[in-house]
């Protein structure tokens, strides 16, 4: 199967040169919570469950090595990927703990495009955020990175707090050396 | 309906809460114990979170809150964003100045306010540190043309000094060399010289000696009797001595008293008797030892004319042998001093001409004395 590609969201400028590339919260979550249901409906809720968990590590996969795969150390990440945020109005990163030793990191997420202010009760709802945050810090580390909601809150302003950890490996890559996507499924 | 004591005593609960003091536990009545209980809930909710709350002003921004909904929502809002201020500040303090802190309000404002101003700081500093850094590359540039400078300099000061002095050694070596060279040959010279004129003489001597003995065999040899001080002949013998002494460097000691006689002589043969006697003696005798001869008149009617040295002495068996013709001592000392053997036998034979006697008084070891008389010159 063909790897995704950033060239593969197509030309905006020239196939939106009225509209322009950008698109409304609203369109976003139906697009995303459609096809959810969509799936669900098929599939059943778990393996949907997996699936945008698995969607999120592909996004994040390639924005990682479209836009910050020039990051020298975590600081610079989370600046460079609070940038990014901020600047594609995606959501509000604030790091909370990170240690890198024990591969141990704490941040939280809010005014996220998926989930602020959307109903609670939906358990897999931050799956392809998971997906996404994990993808980037798994190119980063070049190592598996796990990240898992861990705490939500707020009405108004919904706000998640994740946690992040990788195992050990047995051929671990060095911390900032930074691979090429291995497995980038279109 | 409620009780009146039940509503009396949860208005003032309510009310103690409303002033912040939640502080309350209401022992539950027996009747309407549920309102009472919810009230005691929530005054035990409300203490918990403002110690939370305090644990987390306090600094402790581990602190785990509880379900709370809205208020406690808020508690972890504060707490993440602290959280993150302080991940935020460690990024700074590691160096990263380019951090930005978003959605926190005023916070945020000031927090990036004094990113941005310890970024322009740093740059400023960097800007600084690079004008140093031009400034001390040029600097090491001045250093650098100054040490090459000093090494042009130096070098093309040393180099024609360096040949100067060198060129003049060899030159001062040379002429040393040739001084030298010039000296060893002048010695050498000097030395043939010395050896020719030596040779010379002693053919000469040869010669004259052989000459002297055939005249006294054939009779032909005359006397020009005159009267004088054999001191004289002895000073002037003494004199051509010197010179014959040359590095031997024996001292001839004169001792001839004021009042000396007269005595009749032939000088020319006086003169010849003396200088075979003392050339004798300085021939027998070891540098720096002592040579005298002199005169003295003890015996009536003559004087007696000595030459004595102190050199190795003529054996006994040897000393009547040595006023023969040809004689010459043989001992080891005297190797290599030979001289034509005939000097004492025509001594002997113009002391006789002379009316006088010639001898020796020798030892072995201490010396020997020649010895010869002539007669005075108002007995003859």
């Amino acid at each position: 199967m063909r790897l995704l590609s950033w060239d593969d969201l197509g030309n905006t400028k020239a196939g939106r040169p009225n509209l322009g590339p950008h698109t409304t919260v609203h369109f976003y979550r139906l697009l995303l919570l459609s096809m959810k249901r969509a799936l669900e409906e098929e599939l059943g809720p778990e393996p949907v469950d997996r699936m945008l968990k698995h969607a999120g590590e592909v996004a994040g996969q390639l924005v990682y090595h479209q836009f910050l795969a020039q990051a020298r150390d975590l600081y610079s990440l989370v600046r460079d990927l609070s940038h990014f945020f901020k600047v594609n109005r995606v959501a509000i990163l604030r790091m909370e703990q990170a240690n890198e030793q024990e591969m141990r990191f704490v941040f939280t997420v809010r005014e996220s495009l998926s989930g602020s202010r959307a109903p609670s009760t939906d358990p897999a709802r931050c799956s392809f955020d998971e997906g996404f945050l994990s993808g980037i810090l798994s190119s980063f580390y070049g190592r598996r990175v796990e990240v898992n909601e861990v705490e939500s809150w707020g009405k108004e302003q919904r706000v998640s707090r994740y946690e992040a950890c990788s195992q050990p490996v047995l051929m671990q890559v060095s911390t900032h050396e930074h691979q090429a996507p291995s497995e980038v499924a279109a | 309906m409620i009780t009146e004591q039940v509503r009396t005593e949860v208005l003032a609960a309510l009310r103690r809460m409303a002033q912040g003091d939640f502080h309350i536990e209401i022992p539950p009545p027996e009747e309407d114990a549920e309102l009472i209980l919810a009230v005691n809930e929530l005054a035990l909710n409300l203490r918990r979170w403002v110690e939370e709350g305090q644990s987390l002003v306090g600094g402790d921004l581990s602190v785990h809150f509880g379900d709370g909904g809205e208020l406690v929502d808020l508690l972890r809002d504060i707490q993440a964003n602290l959280r993150h201020l302080v991940w935020q500040a460690r990024a700074a303090a590691a160096g990263d100045l380019t951090q930005s802190v978003e959605a926190m309000g005023e916070l945020a404002e000031v927090f990036n306010g004094m990113l941005r101003s310890l970024r322009e700081a740093q740059d400023a500093l960097m800007h600084k540190n690079d004008e140093l850094d031009a400034i001390n590359a040029h600097l090491q540039q001045l250093n650098q043309l100054k040490d090459d400078f000093l090494s042009i300099v130096s070098h093309d000061l040393r180099s024609p000094l360096t040949s100067i002095i060198g060129h003049a050694q060899l030159m001062v070596e040379e002429e040393e060399e040739r001084e030298l060279e010039h000296q060893r040959r002048a010695m050498a010279q000097r030395r043939a010289l010395d050896a020719i004129v030596r040779a010379g003489n002693r053919q000469l001597d040869l010669v004259n000696d052989l000459l002297d003995l055939a005249r006294i065999e054939s009779g032909r040899i005359t006397l020009s009797l005159q009267p004088g001080r054999i001191g004289d002949v002895l000073a002037e013998s003494r004199d051509l001595m010197v010179g014959y002494a040359g590095d031997r460097r024996s001292e001839v000691e004169l001792q001839v008293p004021v009042d000396e006689p007269e005595v009749r002589f032939d000088h020319a043969r006086m003169l010849q008797v003396v200088n075979n006697l003392l050339s004798n003696a300085i021939k027998f005798t070891q540098p720096g030892e002592r040579i005298e001869c002199g005169l003295t008149w003890s015996t009536p009617g003559e004087i007696t004319v000595y030459v004595r040295d102190h050199g190795q002495g003529i054996p006994l068996e040897e000393q009547p042998l040595i006023f023969d013709r040809f004689a010459q001592v043989r001992s080891e000392a005297r190797q290599g001093m030979r001289g034509t053997g005939l000097g004492l036998a025509i001594s002997k034979t113009i002391v006789e001409l002379h009316s006088g006697r010639i001898w020796v008084e020798s030892r072995p070891g201490e010396g020997s004395t020649f010895l010869f008389t002539l007669p005075l010159a108002s007995r003859s």
